[in-house]
C-alpha cells in the first residue's frame, strides 16, 4: 500500500518508467510549444511553477520512459525531432572559478576559461544524449532523425576530434567513447585546478581555450552535414541554474567582476542556427541582466531569444479568471488525478473527460467551493454567535435586535455584514421588514458583499479567537497561486494529516475519500506556516524576505482588523508608485526578488488616483495568507504605501536599503 | 582485531600531554561568539603560538546590526588582550580563495610541526580544506582538532544560504550523479539541502542523528528530520531492499565512532556516496576525515554538498559551555608522528 500520494519522489531512481509517466503531467505542453521549435528560448516563472518539469521533456531518458511505458509522449509528433544536451551550472562546478585567487588577477581570462569549460560540458552532454538514443528503439531514433549507428558514430568521432575549433587538443579519437573520455579529461582538469588539486591549469588548455558557443555549434553542424542526424533535427542545449548566478556573493575585489551570465548571454546573442539554447529562470532575475560579454549591447527579446512566460500562462489575472481556469486549474487537477492513480486510487475515466468542476477527483475529495458564509455559519460552530457582534449603543433597538436575531438564527455571517453596512452607511433604514429585504442582502449589494466576504470570515475567526477555516477544491486551487509546488505542498499536508488521524484511511482505495473540512483547514494552516518558514531556506536574501513577509503581513492584518466599517477590504496588499520604485533601485530589487521567489505577487495596479501616475501592487503569495491571517482575494484597492514606509519595513527585516534616488542597486553578485 | 585503529580523543588537558611534544601552533577562528576566543586561549600553553583568523561574512545587515558585530569583536579582542598571549591575527573573507586558505595553513606549519586546528568557530568552507592541507603537509608531524561546545544557541544560526554547491576541494572529479548512499548530518536548518535529492540520485539516505540529542537541540533536530521525511517518500511498495531513509544514532562527541559508522556502511569506502555536512561539527569532522581517507585509499571521491550561509548570527552561541568549571572542549588526535590516524 502506498502512503501519501503527494510525497516528493526524490530518493533514487526507484520508480519505474510506467510510474514516471503516470505522475508526469503534460498539461502545459500545449501552451509552451515554442520550447520544441528552433531558436533560443527563455522559460521564466516563479519558483515552483513547473519550469523544471517542463524542461525535463527535453531529456532523452524521459522520452524513452514514455515508450517503455507504452504511453503517448506528450510533445506533438511534428515537434519531436530534437536532441538536447543539458548542463547544470552548479553541479558541473563550472562556476567554481571563485575558489582560486587567479580570478582576482584577470577577469577577462577567467571569463574565457569559464566559456571553454562550459563549451566542453555542453559538447559532452550532447554526445551523452546521442549515446542514450543509440540504445533506444528504432522508432525513437527515426522520430528524432538519428541516422548513424554506433559504429558510424565511432567513425564520425574521428572527424569531430579533428574539428579546427579544438586546435588539436583532443588528439586522435577512434570511437565515441574515446571522444567523450577526452572531453571529460578537459572538464576534470578544470575541476582539479578550481579545487586546487592542481596549482596551475595546464598551459595547453589555456592556449587552446574556445569561444563561448563555438564548439557546440561546430559539433551540431558536423552532425547535420555528415548525415548523422537529419538536417531538420534540432540540437538544443538546456542550461540549468542560470538564475542562481546573480545571487551568489563574491569576494570584495577591486575593479570589474567576472560576469558568468554575460558569457552565457553571448552564446544566445550569436543566434547560430545550428544550435538553440533553453534557459529556465525567474522573471526579474532574467530581465535585470542582459549584458553580452565583450560588447556594450544587451540581449533583446524576440531578436536573440523568445520568452515562454509561465507566470503569464498560469497566473490568474484580474480580468481573466476564465483563462486561468483553463490552464493552472486544469494542470493542477491533472497532477492530482495522476498522483492518486499512482497511489492506486481508482479514478473513474469519466472524471478525466468531464469538464464539470464538480466531477473532478479534486472536488470529490475536498468538496466544492467552501464559501465564507458556510465557514462562519456552519463550520466554525460558534456558541452564542451574537457575542461576536459589535453593536453601537446609539443604534436603533430594532437594528440591534435584527442583527442579534440573525446571528442567533445561525446567520452570524449575514449579521456581521449588516454590522459593517450600518457602520459604513449609517443606521438610517428601518430593518424590521423581511430578511431578504435587508439592504446588504439585496441583489444590488452583491459586489459589496463579495468584496468583503473573505475578510468577514477572517475577522470572525480573529474575534472568536479561533483559526479561520480554509478548505474546498476551489480554495485549494486559489491558495496555490499558480504554483504547482504550492499545490502539491497543500495536498501533501492535507493527506498527511488525514492519514495520521484516520484509522480507516488505508482500508480502501476503490473509491475516493472525502476529507472533512476541519482536517483540510488544520492542514492548510500548517502548510501555510511551514511555507513561510521555508522562505528562510531559499537562496538570495531569504531571511530578510521571510521577516518582511511576516512583519508586513502582521501590519496589514492589523489594518484590516481595525477597519470596523470594512471600507478597505482590499488592504491585504500594498501599492507603490512606479516612479518611486524606478528612482529607488535598491527597494525595487528587493521587491523583485520577493516576486521572483514567489513570496509576493507583483502586479500592475490600475489606481483610482490616476493622476499620480502608474503604480504596482504587491500581494503575498496566497499560500502564506492563512498563516498571516489575511484574505488571499485581491479585490478593491490595496493599501497605498509610501516609499519611506516600505524602506522602513525592509530595514526592520534586516536589510538597509538606500533612500537616495537612482543609486545603482547594491552589487551582491557572482560566485 | 587486525582492523583496530586507536584514534585518541578526549579533553584537551588529557590528550595534549600524551603527544609528548614541546610546543604547538594553535590555528583558530576569531569570531563574534565568545567561545571562539575562549576556546583558543584555553588551548595555548607556554611555548605555544596562536594564529587567529578573522572571517568576514559576504552579506551585511543593518548598520545597527553591524555595530553589534563590531562590538562583539571588541569584547573578544579584550579577552585575547587579557590573556597576554602573543598572537598573529589574519583577516579575510568567508569566500577567500583556496590559495589564501592554503597559505594560512602553511604559515602554521612554518611555525611548528605540531598543529592544533580549533574548529569551534571556523565555517565549513574554511576548516574542510584546512584540515586537508594540514593532513597533507608532510612538515606537520602531529595534528589535533579541537572543538568547544557552546551554551545557548541563537534561534537562527545563519541566514541567506546560497544554492547547494560542493565544498571547496571536496568534489566529484568525474561529476558523478549516481551514488549508492547519501549521508546527511541532522542539524538545525535544512537550508537548500533538499535540492540535493533533485540532481543527485542515491539509492538510500542515511541520517546521522546525534544521540542522545538532549536539549536544546532535540526539538530542532526532529523538525529537521520531519522536513526531510516530508520530502522523501517512505513507501514500502517501492522498496528494492533498501530502506529509503534510515538513521545512524551516533554520539555527538565521538568523531571516531561516526567515522567507523561511515566506514561500515560504505563497506570501507567502496560504495559510492555523497555527503551533506549539516548537524553537529563532530559529524562534519568525521565526514571530512572520511572523504580524505577515501581519496587516500583510492576509493571513489565523496562530494560534500553544502548551502553556504552568507551571514552568521552574531550570537551564534551566547558563551562557551562549561563542565565542572572547565570549558566543555574536546580534542581529537588526527596525526601522530606523521601517521594519519583515520586511514581506511
Amino acid at each position: 500500500m502506498k502512503a501519501n500520494p503527494f510525497f516528493e519522489l526524490y530518493v533514487g531512481e526507484r520508480i519505474t518508467s510506467d510510474e514516471f509517466v503516470t505522475i508526469f503531467s503534460p498539461s502545459l505542453v500545449e501552451h509552451t510549444q515554442a520550447l520544441f521549435l528552433p531558436g533560443n528560448i527563455v522559460v521564466t516563472g516563479i519558483q515552483g511553477c513547473g519550469k523544471s518539469m517542463l524542461l525535463s521533456l527535453l531529456k532523452p531518458r524521459v522520452r524513452i520512459e514514455y515508450e517503455n511505458a507504452n504511453e503517448y509522449f506528450p510533445v506533438p509528433p511534428e515537434l519531436r525531432k530534437f536532441i538536447c544536451g543539458s548542463v547544470n551550472l552548479a553541479h558541473s562546478n563550472v562556476i567554481d572559478f571563485g575558489y582560486r585567487s587567479s580570478i582576482d588577477d584577470g577577469v577577462l581570462q577567467t571569463e574565457l576559461l569559464f566559456a571553454d569549460f562550459l563549451n566542453y560540458l555542453i559538447c559532452d552532454s550532447i554526445l551523452a544524449s546521442i549515446e542514450t538514443y543509440l540504445e533506444s528503439s528504432q522508432a525513437i531514433q527515426k522520430e528524432i532523425g538519428l541516422r548513424f549507428s554506433s559504429h558510424e558514430f565511432d567513425e564520425l568521432s574521428v572527424k569531430i576530434a579533428k574539428l579546427p575549433v579544438w586546435e588539436g587538443w583532443l588528439g586522435d579519437c577512434s570511437s565515441l567513447s574515446e571522444l567523450r573520455a577526452r572531453l571529460k579529461a578537459r572538464t576534470v582538469a578544470y575541476r582539479r585546478f578550481l579545487h586546487l588539486k592542481d596549482k596551475v591549469l595546464s598551459p595547453e588548455i589555456v592556449e587552446t581555450s574556445t569561444s563561448i558557443g563555438v564548439p557546440p555549434a561546430d559539433l551540431a553542424r558536423l552532425l547535420h552535414e555528415s548525415g548523422a542526424v537529419d538536417k531538420d533535427t534540432n540540437i538544443f542545449v538546456d542550461i540549468d541554474q542560470y538564475e542562481d548566478l546573480g545571487i551568489i556573493s563574491s569576494r570584495k575585489t577591486e575593479g570589474a567582476k567576472v560576469d558568468y551570465r554575460a558569457v552565457i548571454n553571448k552564446a544566445l546573442a550569436s543566434r547560430d542556427p545550428a544550435i538553440s539554447y533553453r534557459i529556465g529562470t525567474r522573471g526579474y532575475s532574467w530581465s535585470g541582466h542582459g549584458k553580452i560579454h565583450g560588447t556594450d549591447g544587451l540581449l533583446e527579446s524576440d531578436r536573440h531569444y523568445k520568452f515562454v512566460d509561465l507566470d503569464k500562462i498560469l497566473r490568474k489575472g484580474e480580468n481573466d479568471s476564465a483563462r486561468a481556469n483553463n490552464v493552472f486549474n486544469k494542470f493542477a487537477k491533472d497532477v492530482f488525478d495522476r498522483r492518486l492513480r499512482f497511489a492506486d486510487f481508482s479514478i473513474p475515466a469519466s472524471n478525466q473527460e468531464s469538464s464539470k468542476a464538480e466531477d473532478s477527483a479534486l472536488n470529490q475529495v475536498y468538496g466544492d467551493q467552501l464559501k465564507p458564509r458556510v465557514k462562519v455559519n456552519k463550520i466554525m460552530g460558534l456558541r452564542n454567535p451574537e457575542r461576536y457582534l459589535s453593536l453601537d449603543q446609539d443604534w436603533k433597538e430594532t437594528t440591534k435586535s435584527t442583527l442579534k436575531n440573525l446571528a442567533q438564527g445561525g446567520q452570524l455571517y449575514e449579521a456581521k455584514l449588516g454590522e459593517c453596512w450600518i457602520r459604513q452607511k449609517g443606521d438610517k433604514v428601518d430593518l424590521t421588514g423581511k430578511e431578504s429585504e435587508l439592504p446588504w442582502l439585496l441583489h444590488s449589494a452583491q459586489w459589496w458583499r463579495k468584496e468583503r466576504a473573505q475578510v468577514i470570515a477572517v475577522k470572525v475567526a480573529s474575534q472568536s479567537r479561533q483559526q479561520a477555516i480554509w478548505g474546498g477544491a476551489e480554495e485549494i486551487l486559489e491558495l496555490s497561486g499558480g504554483s504547482i509546488l504550492a499545490f502539491l505542498g497543500l495536498n501533501q499536508y492535507i493527506w498527511s494529516t488525514w492519514l495520521q488521524g484516520s484509522p480507516q484511511a488505508e482500508v480502501t482505495r476503490a473509491r475516493l475519500p472525502s476529507i472533512p473540512y476541519p482536517i483540510q483547514s488544520t492542514a492548510i494552516l500548517r502548510a501555510s506556516t511551514d511555507w513561510i518558514k521555508m522562505i528562510y531556506a531559499q537562496s538570495g536574501r531569504s531571511a530578510e524576505r521571510a521577516r518582511f513577509v511576516e512583519a508586513v503581513g502582521d501590519f496589514l492584518r492589523r489594518k484590516l482588523m481595525s477597519d470596523e466599517k470594512l471600507s478597505y477590504p482590499g488592504r491585504s496588499g500594498f501599492s507603490l508608485l512606479n516612479k518611486d520604485l524606478q528612482d529607488h533601485p535598491d527597494i525595487l530589487a528587493f521587491l523583485e526578488q520577493l516576486a521572483d521567489y514567489g513570496n509576493v505577487l507583483m502586479l500592475p495596479h490600475t489606481s483610482k488616483n490616476r493622476s499620480d501616475g502608474p503604480r504596482t501592487k504587491f500581494y503575498f503569495h496566497p499560500i502564506f495568507c492563512p498563516s498571516l491571517k489575511i484574505p488571499y482575494v485581491r479585490t478593491k484597492e490595496p493599501y497605498y504605501a509610501d516609499l519611506k514606509e516600505v524602506a522602513e519595513w525592509i530595514y526592520d527585516a534586516g536589510y538597509e536599503v538606500s533612500l537616495n534616488s537612482s543609486t545603482s542597486p547594491k552589487q551582491e553578485e557572482l560566485f | 582485531m587486525n582492523d583496530f585503529s586507536f584514534r585518541p580523543w578526549g579533553r584537551p588537558s588529557w590528550l595534549k600531554p600524551r603527544f609528548k611534544v614541546q610546543s604547538w601552533c594553535v590555528l583558530a577562528c576569531f569570531g563574534t561568539e565568545k567561545r571562539s576566543v575562549k576556546s583558543a586561549v584555553s588551548l595555548v600553553e607556554e611555548g605555544d603560538s596562536l594564529i587567529m583568523v578573522r572571517i568576514d561574512d559576504p552579506l551585511t545587515g543593518t548598520s545597527v546590526e553591524e555595530e553589534k558585530r563590531q562590538s562583539a569583536y571588541r569584547e573578544n579582542q579584550a579577552i585575547l588582550d587579557k590573556s597576554g598571549i602573543e598572537l598573529t591575527v589574519v583577516q579575510d573573507e568567508l569566500k577567500a580563495s583556496l590559495d589564501r586558505i592554503y597559505d594560512i595553513c602553511q604559515q602554521a606549519s612554518e611555525i611548528s610541526e605540531n598543529v592544533i586546528l580549533d574548529i569551534t568557530s571556523f565555517p565549513k568552507r574554511w576548516f574542510f580544506p584546512m584540515l586537508r592541507y594540514l593532513i597533507d603537509d608532510a612538515r606537520i608531524l602531529n595534528l589535533q582538532v579541537a572543538y568547544t561546545r557552546g551554551d545557548v544557541h541563537a534561534k537562527s544560526l545563519s541566514e541567506d544560504p546560497e544554492m547547494l554547491r560542493e565544498l571547496p576541494t571536496f568534489v566529484s572529479l568525474d561529476d558523478r550523479t549516481n551514488h549508492d548512499l547519501a549521508f546527511v548530518g541532522v542539524g538545525f536548518h535544512t537550508h537548500s539541502l533538499l535540492e540535493l535529492f533533485g540532481e543527485d540520485k542515491s539509492k538510500s539516505l542515511r541520517l546521522l542523528f546525534p544521540f542522545p540529542p538532549g536539549p536544546p537541540g532535540i526539538h530542532r533536530n526532529w523538525k529537521f528530520v520531519q522536513e526531510v521525511e516530508m520530502k522523501v517518500q517512505k513507501d514500502e511498495s517501492l522498496s528494492d531492499g533498501n530502506e529509503p531513509i534510515s538513521y545512524l544514532h551516533l554520539d555527538a562527541t565521538d568523531v571516531s565512532q561516526a567515522f567507523d559508522a561511515l566506514k561500515i556502511v560504505t563497506e570501507n569506502g567502496t560504495k559510492t556516496s555523497i555527503m551533506a555536512p549539516y548537524g553537529p561539527k563532530s559529524f562534519s569532522l568525521a565526514m571530512c576525515l572520511f572523504a580524505i581517507a577515501a581519496e587516500r585509499a583510492g576509493q571513489p571521491d565523496i562530494p560534500m554538498w553544502y548551502s553556504q550561509p552568507q551571514k552568521y548570527a552574531i550570537n551564534y552561541t551566547e558563551d562557551a559551555a562549561y563542565r565542572l568549571g572547565q570549558l566543555d572542549s574536546w580534542s581529537y588526535g588526527i596525526k601522530r608522528s606523521s601517521r594519519f590516524l583515520y586511514e581506511l
